[in-house]
C-alpha cells in the first residue's frame, strides 16, 4: 500500500469511527506492531536505497505522527460529545426509576430500638423460638397449674417422638422473650445489660390489634446496685429518643410473676393516634411490662439474690410501630403486601 | 372484675368521685379499665384474688392510698359447735379442702331480695335469683369468699367433701349433665354429688321456692385442684375463678358471719348451729423489714416511720422491725413483696430517675444479629424488599417443603386453624405466596425474608429466603438473576468458597462439605446458621498487577446436555495464567443442530512478573481448546 492510499483510507476510517473501541481498531490497523499498514512500510525502510529512504522516510514518519495526533484528537472529541447533553435536551423530564429495596418496617423499628439501647451500653442477644416449659414458665416463677399461666395463651408443639417416661417436658412456642433472660444468666455473670429482640407467639383470635405471632424486645440489667430509679431513667431516655423529648410517659403498678415490684409503662397518644385505636377510650397506651427481677428468678439461675439486683422489661415492637407510623391494623405487618412494605 | 361504685363509696370516705377513684387505683394499685354509671372495672392481678377481689379488700386499699387505715365492719361472733343435731359434715381429703365452715339456717320464705341488694349484684354482673342466693353472692362480693346454700331437706345424710368416684355424674343447676372423675372434688351426700366443689352447684339440693331449711357452705379449696377441675369440665364461674386463684382460709368464717347477719336482716332467718372443720394452722407470716435494702432496691431514701405507716394503713401489723402480714395477703411471702406495697402507695410519679453507675464495658451484639443486618443491607441494595411471613403453614405446604429440607415437619397440638397447623419447615411457601399476591399489583416482585424455620422438632434454623418473579419475563432469566444475587450476597458477606450443584430442577448450594441452601425455581433459601460459620476473616489487599491483561474470546458448539459449570470448571483449572473466564453469550438454535448449543467465553490472562506475549497466550488457549475437545466434543466456530 502506498502512503497516499493509507492517508485516504485512514481519513475515511476516522470519520466513520464513533467510539473509543473503533479508534483502537483503527490504531491497530495502521500502527499495530505486527500487521499495521504504516508499520509495515516503516519496517521496510531499512531495505530501501539511501535515496528512496530519504524520500519515503520523512513522509512516512510525518504520516505516523499525524495519525497519532488525529486519533488523539478524535478520541478527545468523542469523549467530549458523550459527556455533554444534546442540544435542546429537556432537563425537566422525570428521573429514571431505580429499583430500590425496602427493609420491613418491623426491622427498621427493631434497628432503631437496638441503636438506642446500644448507645445506652446494652448488648443484643437472641434465643430460640421453640422453648421448654421450664424456660418459658417455671424458671420465671410462673408455677404449673396456676391461673397466672392464663396470662399467656400458649401454642403447644406436638412431639413426634414417643417416650415411655410420663414426664416428657412439653415444648411450646415462647409466649414472650423473657426465657432468654434465664438462658443468658445461666451462662453469664453480672454486671451486664442486655436486650433481646425476637418473635413471640400467642394462641388467640386475630383482629386489628391481636396477632398469633408478633415481636418483642426484652431488656435485662443486673448488677450489685441497679435500682428501680435506674429503670425509670433508662426507660424515660429510651422513649424520649424514640418519640422525641415531648413524649408523655407514665408508670403504674402491675403484676408479672417474674418481677417484684412489677409495673407497666404507658405512653400518651396524640389525638389522631387515639382515634386510630378504634377500641380505645383512653389516650394512654400500655407499651411495656417491667419490674425488679424476682429473687426466685435469680435463684433459678444460681445467682445469690442478696448480692445482685436488677430490672427487666419487655416491649411490643408492632405496637410501637403502629403508634409511630399510625398503622391501624396489626395484621398488615405479616401480610407480605409490598404496597404496605414499600411505604417505609 | 366488676365492682359497685355505690357500695365502695358506702364503705370508705376515700372515694370522692369516679375520676379520682380511677386515678388513685390505677397509679397506686390496679388498673381501672373504666367506670360507667355504677360499674367500676378493675384489673385484679392473678395473685390478688384473696385480698382484693372484694369490696372490703378494695376499700382497704383505696383508704390506704388516701393515707388512712380502713376499719373493717365489726361482725357478731358465731359460737362454734363441735357437733350438731341439725346437720353433719365430713371432710375426706384435708389437703384439697383444708377448711369447711357451715351454718344451719331456717327461713320463713323464699322471695325476692331488696332493691339495693339487687342493684349491687347487677352492677357486678350477677343476676338476682332469690333472697337466699342473692345474699350468698352479695357476701362473695363484699368479702371475696364464695358461698353455697343447700336445701337441708333435700340432703340425705351427712355432707361429705370427697373426690368423685369413677363415672359419677352430676346435673348442675343450669341443667348440664356433667361426668366426673376422681381428680374432681365434690360435695356429696348418701345419694351422690350435690355440687362440684368450688365450681358449680348441683340441681338436686338447690334452693327453690319451697326451701325452708338451709345449710350454708363456706369452704376453702386447694387452688390447683379447682383450676384443674374447671379446665377439665370447662365451667368458669365467679366462684371457680376466685377459688382457682387461691383464697385464704381465714375468709370462710368472716363470710359465714357476714352471711348470718345479712340472712337475718334480709330474709328474717333464724340462725342455727355453726360447724367449722379447720385443718389449717394459725401461722402468721412475719417478715423482717430492712430499710437499707429497701432504699438500695428502689433508689429512694424513705425513712422507717414512712414505710411503716404505709404498711399499717394496708393492714400490716408492725412490731419493732418485724412486719406481720394480714392472713388474706397470700401474695406476700418475701421482703420484696413489702417493697412493692410501699412503692405503690408512695407512687411511681414521685420515684426519681437516676442514671445508673456501672463499669464501662463495651456493648456488642451476637454474630447472628450482625449477619442478619449485613444480609438485609446487601439485599435491599440489590433492590429486594423485605417481608415478614407467619411462622405457621398448612399441612400440604409443610409436607412439600420438609421434603426438600430433609426433615419431618412439626405440627401444633392446638393450631389456631388448618391454615396454620404446622410450624414452617422452610420459608418457601410463604415467599411463593408473596410472589403470587404481589404480582397482582406489580410487574416484577423481588422479596426476601429472614426468619426461623423448623425442619423437625429438634431443629430450629435461622433461614434466608429470596424470591423473584416477573409478570412477562422468562423463568430462566429470573433464575439466573437470583443466582447472580446469591453470588454477590455470598461474596459480600465473606463466604468465598461455595459451589452450586444441580439438584432437582435447580441447584443445591454447598460450602465446606455441607449443604447451605437451595435455589429452586423462583426461590433461594440459605441457612444463615451455617453461613455464619463459613464466613472467612477480614479481606486482604492483593497488589494490582503492573503488567497488562490479554483478552481472548472463544466460541464453540457443544451438546446441550453438557452443563456450563462443568466446562467452566475445566477452563478455570487448566491454566495458571488465566485470571478470569466468563460466559459472554449462549444460545440454542435448531440451525446449530437440534442437540447443540453455542457458547462464547471471554478469557483474561495475566502474569504478575512480566508482560505476556501473544505466543504464550496462544499456547495456553491451544491447551484449553484441546482439553475441551477431548472432554466435551466441541466444534470451534
Amino acid at each position: 500500500m502506498k502512503l497516499e492510499d493509507i492517508k485516504k483510507s485512514f481519513a475515511k476510517d476516522l470519520s466513520a469511527a464513533n467510539d473509543a473501541k473503533a479508534l483502537e481498531e483503527i490504531r491497530v490497523k495502521y500502527l499495530g506492531r505486527k500487521d499495521g499498514g504504516l508499520t509495515k512500510i516503516l519496517r521496510s525502510l531499512k531495505d530501501l536505497s539511501a535515496a528512496q529512504k530519504k524520500k519515503v522516510g520523512p513522509a512516512a514518519n510525518a504520516l505516523r505522527d499525524n495519525i497519532e495526533k488525529e486519533l488523539k484528537r478524535k478520541l478527545g472529541q468523542l469523549l467530549n460529545i458523550n459527556n455533554q447533553l444534546q442540544e435542546g435536551f429537556d432537563v425537566t423530564l422525570p428521573g429514571k426509576k431505580i429499583g430500590v429495596g425496602h427493609l420491613h418496617i418491623l426491622t427498621q423499628m427493631e434497628n432503631e430500638i437496638r441503636d438506642i439501647f446500644s448507645r445506652l451500653n446494652f448488648s443484643a442477644v437472641e434465643g430460640p423460638e421453640v422453648e421448654t416449659e421450664h424456660y418459658n414458665f417455671d424458671a420465671l416463677n410462673i408455677p404449673p397449674d396456676h391461673p397466672a399461666r392464663d396470662m399467656w395463651d400458649t401454642f403447644w408443639v406436638q412431639s413426634t417422638r414417643r417416650t415411655k417416661t410420663e414426664d416428657v417436658e412439653g415444648k411450646l412456642l415462647r409466649t414472650h422473650t423473657s426465657p432468654v433472660q434465664i438462658r443468658f444468666m445461666e451462662s453469664h455473670q453480672p454486671p451486664f445489660q442486655i436486650i433481646v429482640p425476637g418473635r413471640v407467639f400467642r394462641y388467640e383470635a386475630t383482629d386489628a390489634s391481636h396477632e398469633i405471632n408478633f415481636h418483642q424486645v426484652e431488656g435485662l440489667m443486673v448488677g450489685p446496685n441497679v435500682t428501680l430509679a435506674n429503670f425509670k431513667y433508662i426507660i424515660e431516655t429510651f422513649f424520649k429518643q424514640l418519640f422525641g423529648p415531648e413524649i408523655g410517659i407514665r408508670f403504674r403498678p402491675s403484676y408479672f410473676p417474674f418481677v417484684e415490684p412489677g409495673l407497666e409503662v404507658d405512653i400518651k397518644l396524640s389525638s389522631d393516634q387515639t382515634k386510630l385505636m378504634a377500641s380505645r377510650k383512653s389516650e394512654w397506651l400500655e407499651v411495656m411490662g417491667a419490674g425488679m427481677v424476682h429473687p426466685n428468678v435469680f435463684k433459678s439461675v444460681g445467682y445469690d439474690p442478696k448480692k445482685v439486683q436488677g430490672f427487666a422489661f419487655g416491649l411490643g415492637v408492632e405496637r410501637l410501630a403502629m403508634i409511630k407510623y399510625k398503622i391501624d391494623d396489626i395484621r398488615l405487618f405479616h401480610s407480605g403486601d409490598l404496597r404496605f412494605i414499600n411505604q417505609f | 372484675m366488676k365492682f359497685s361504685y355505690t357500695l365502695l363509696k358506702k364503705l370508705t370516705k376515700a372515694v370522692k368521685n369516679p375520676e379520682q377513684l380511677a386515678k388513685a387505683l390505677t397509679f397506686h394499685a390496679f388498673e381501672v379499665e373504666g367506670i360507667e354509671e355504677d360499674v367500676v372495672s378493675v384489673a385484679i392481678p392473678a395473685n390478688r384474688y384473696s385480698d382484693s377481689a372484694s369490696h372490703w379488700g378494695l376499700a382497704r386499699i383505696i383508704t390506704a392510698i388516701a393515707g388512712r387505715k380502713w376499719i373493717e365492719p365489726k361482725l357478731k361472733s358465731l359460737p362454734r359447735k363441735p357437733k350438731s343435731k341439725q346437720f353433719s359434715i365430713k371432710v375426706s381429703d384435708k389437703d384439697v379442702c383444708p377448711r369447711y365452715s357451715a351454718l344451719y339456717v331456717e327461713v320463713p320464705k323464699i322471695g325476692d331480695s331488696p332493691q339495693w341488694l339487687q342493684d349491687a349484684l347487677i352492677a357486678c354482673g350477677l343476676k338476682p335469683i332469690n333472697n337466699v342466693v342473692d345474699v350468698m353472692n352479695y357476701v362473695m362480693l363484699e368479702v371475696g369468699q364464695p358461698l353455697h346454700a343447700f336445701d337441708a331437706d333435700l340432703v340425705e345424710g351427712p355432707i361429705e367433701v370427697r373426690l368423685a368416684k369413677r363415672k359419677e355424674r352430676i346435673i348442675t343447676i343450669d341443667d348440664q349433665n356433667t361426668s366426673l372423675d376422681p381428680s374432681h372434688l365434690v360435695i356429696a351426700d348418701n345419694k351422690g354429688p350435690l355440687a362440684i366443689a368450688g365450681v358449680k352447684g348441683g340441681k338436686r339440693a338447690a334452693v327453690n321456692r319451697h326451701t325452708r331449711k338451709l345449710i350454708i357452705e363456706s369452704a376453702s379449696f386447694d387452688a390447683t385442684s379447682i383450676y384443674k377441675t374447671l379446665r377439665a369440665v370447662n365451667l368458669l364461674t365467679d366462684a371457680s375463678l376466685r377459688f382457682s386463684h387461691g383464697l385464704s382460709p381465714v375468709l370462710t368464717e368472716k363470710a359465714i358471719k357476714r352471711a348470718a347477719a345479712l340472712l337475718k336482716e334480709v330474709c328474717k332467718a333464724k340462725v342455727g348451729d355453726y360447724l367449722d372443720i379447720n385443718y389449717t394452722k394459725h401461722s402468721h407470716n412475719i417478715i423482717k423489714f430492712d430499710l437499707d435494702r429497701f432504699n438500695s432496691l428502689t433508689g429512694l431514701s424513705l425513712n422507717l416511720p414512712t414505710c411503716f405507716k404505709y404498711l399499717k394503713n394496708l393492714g400490716f401489723a408492725i412490731s419493732g422491725k418485724m412486719v406481720k402480714v394480714p392472713e388474706e395477703r397470700t401474695d406476700i411471702t418475701i421482703f420484696e413483696d413489702l417493697v412493692e406495697e410501699i412503692v405503690n402507695i408512695y407512687g411511681y410519679d414521685k420515684l426519681p430517675s437516676i442514671i445508673p453507675h456501672v463499669a464501662l464495658a463495651s456493648s456488642g451484639q451476637e454474630d447472628q444479629l450482625a449477619l442478619k443486618d449485613q444480609v438485609r443491607s446487601v439485599l435491599t441494595g440489590l433492590g429486594m424488599s423485605e417481608v415478614y411471613n407467619y411462622s405457621f403453614v398448612k399441612r400440604s405446604d409443610a409436607l412439600a417443603d420438609a421434603k426438600i429440607m430433609g426433615g419431618k415437619p412439626v405440627a401444633l397440638r392446638n393450631p389456631i386453624s388448618a391454615d396454620f397447623q404446622y410450624l414452617r419447615p422452610s420459608l418457601r411457601s410463604g415467599l411463593a405466596e408473596n410472589l403470587k399476591g404481589n404480582l397482582r399489583f406489580y410487574d416484577e416482585v423481588r422479596v426476601f425474608e429472614v426468619g426461623k424455620i423448623f425442619p423437625n422438632d429438634n431443629w430450629e434454623v435461622l433461614s434466608l429466603g429470596i424470591a423473584l418473579e416477573r409478570k412477562n419475563g422468562k423463568a430462566d432469566d429470573s433464575f439466573l438473576e437470583l443466582k447472580g444475587i446469591m453470588d454477590n450476597l455470598l461474596k459480600k458477606i465473606g463466604v468465598v468458597d461455595f459451589t452450586a450443584v444441580p439438584y432437582l430442577d435447580g441447584l443445591r448450594i454447598e460450602s465446606g462439605h455441607q449443604v447451605i441452601g437451595f435455589l429452586l425455581g423462583r426461590i433461594i433459601e440459605l441457612d444463615l446458621n451455617k453461613l455464619a460459620t463459613l464466613i472467612s476473616g477480614e479481606k486482604e489487599y492483593l497488589p494490582l498487577s503492573k503488567y497488562p491483561t490479554v483478552m481472548r474470546d472463544l466460541s464453540f458448539l457443544v451438546d446441550r446436555s453438557v452443563r456450563v459449570y462443568e466446562i467452566q470448571n475445566l477452563m478455570e483449572n487448566d491454566s495458571h495464567l488465566l485470571q478470569d473466564v466468563d460466559l459472554l453469550d449462549w444460545y440454542e438454535d435448531d440451525k446449530l443442530g437440534a442437540e447443540r448449543k453455542s457458547l462464547t467465553f471471554r478469557f483474561i490472562f495475566q502474569a504478575n512478573d512480566r508482560t505476556l506475549t501473544d505466543e504464550e497466550v496462544g499456547r495456553e488457549m491451544e491447551k484449553i481448546v484441546a482439553d475441551l475437545q477431548a472432554k466435551f466434543d466441541i466444534d470451534l466456530r
